[in-house]
């Protein structure tokens, strides 16, 4: 996460973005609700992006978006500082969404619930079939429908990892906190995913990724 | 398991060790096509990422709903109250002081009396700003003058316990 510097008696210092949450924080607990309303204004959008990748539909997604706000201004007496405020912030976003969709009965399987090779070998969609076309038909638009297509039917694990790292640009470590699991887990997690997503490219690129190049 | 350290590469995540074996791997054709397709899956990610946006209700919508939240208030009017203590204690400190200075010998007794009993007259005048209505109602309803108000009223106490 950047710094930003801060005049301190004329000494510049570094005050991080997990600084600056953190006195907006405690602005909040003294009572200021401005102060979170400055929180809401800086995370709504990725929270929004980050949630959308678990329930896909854009007025679903807003509202879990204002669930996880209320629930986290709620219980933000309870937020102490040790994790930054929006590894928090994510953490009962995720957790929302994924309540959601088990009120919904929609929620799709964890990969520990979901049988590997099945990722692998799923059934494609006929679009997908019916773009296997010459090497001239591989515009990026294609692309790009595969690599959301194949994101949104990953199982739940694996999209929050990757999402939490492409989207959000969190470290290993701070998906770790989010996803309350180990740093290997998170490693692993983010590589099946991208693999999921290149073998689903496979058809779009005429042959084996591997024998590509 | 074969690309998971390019992956970690594409994330700057690999682990002490490991950039020497997955440079080497990236000798490999097949590994730099996978090095090149994570980074476009990311780029894609991104792409549309940047194009979702909550709709335009939405930040009203928010507002209402935490506009009908009562506020985290009992933090705040500690954090008062904390004010008024330190500067009784800052009072306290420079009557101290004050009565360092060398006295008349005749109050000798007296000013002892007062140094000892100052600390311990201070936290009674604090107690006594915080449990006070009056006082709490100035602490949670005034600008800055407030602690001023409050620590007039605090002295008054604490002068007149001084003067008995």
């Amino acid at each position: 996460m950047s710094c930003v510097p801060v005049a301190n008696m004329g000494n510049p210092i570094l005050t991080t973005e997990r600084d600056i949450d953190l006195q907006l924080v405690e602005r909040v607990q003294r009572g200021d609700k401005l102060a979170f309303d400055l929180l809401v204004s800086k995370y709504q959008r990725k929270l929004f992006r980050l949630v959308l990748r678990l329930v896909v539909n854009q007025t679903e997604a807003e509202d879990v978006v204002q669930e996880t706000f209320i629930k986290a201004y709620r219980a933000l007496h309870q937020f102490r500082g040790d994790s930054a405020f929006y590894t928090w912030l994510y953490r009962i976003g995720i957790n929302t969404a994924k309540n959601f969709l088990d009120n919904q009965g929609r929620r799709v399987p964890t990969s520990t619930e979901t049988n590997a090779e099945q990722i692998e070998t799923f059934e494609e969609g006929e679009n997908l079939r019916d773009i296997n076309t010459p090497e001239s038909m591989l515009a990026s638009k294609q692309i790009a429908e595969t690599v959301n297509m194949a994101m949104n039917e990953l199982p739940e694990d694996l999209r929050t990892a990757l999402s939490l790292r492409e989207i959000e640009g969190l470290s290993y470590d701070e998906i770790a906190e989010v996803m309350d699991c180990p740093i290997g887990t998170v490693r692993s997690r983010i590589f099946r995913a991208r693999e999921s997503i290149a073998e689903r490219l496979r058809p779009l690129l005429g042959t084996s990724i591997d024998k590509r190049w | 398991m074969k690309y998971e350290k390019i992956s970690a590469l594409v994330d700057g995540e690999l682990e002490e060790g490991e950039l020497g074996p997955a440079v080497e791997a990236l000798r490999l054709p097949e590994a730099q096509a996978r090095l090149d397709l994570y980074y476009q899956i990311g780029d894609v990610l991104n792409a549309e990422a940047a194009k979702a946006e909550p709709g335009p209700e939405f930040a009203q919508r928010m507002r209402t709903l935490l506009d009908a939240e009562p506020p985290h208030s009992d933090g705040e009017a500690v954090s008062d109250v904390e004010k008024v203590q330190l500067q009784l204690q800052e009072m306290a400190l420079q009557q101290l002081e004050e009565s360092a200075k060398p006295p008349d010998e005749g109050d000798k007794k007296l000013q002892t009396l007062k140094q000892l009993a100052l600390p311990g007259i201070a936290a009674i005048a604090a107690v006594a700003v915080v449990m006070s209505p009056q006082f709490m109602f100035i602490i949670q309803t005034s600008a800055p003058t407030v602690s001023h108000a409050s620590l007039a009223g605090a002295t008054l106490i604490a002068q007149n316990l001084l003067v008995c």
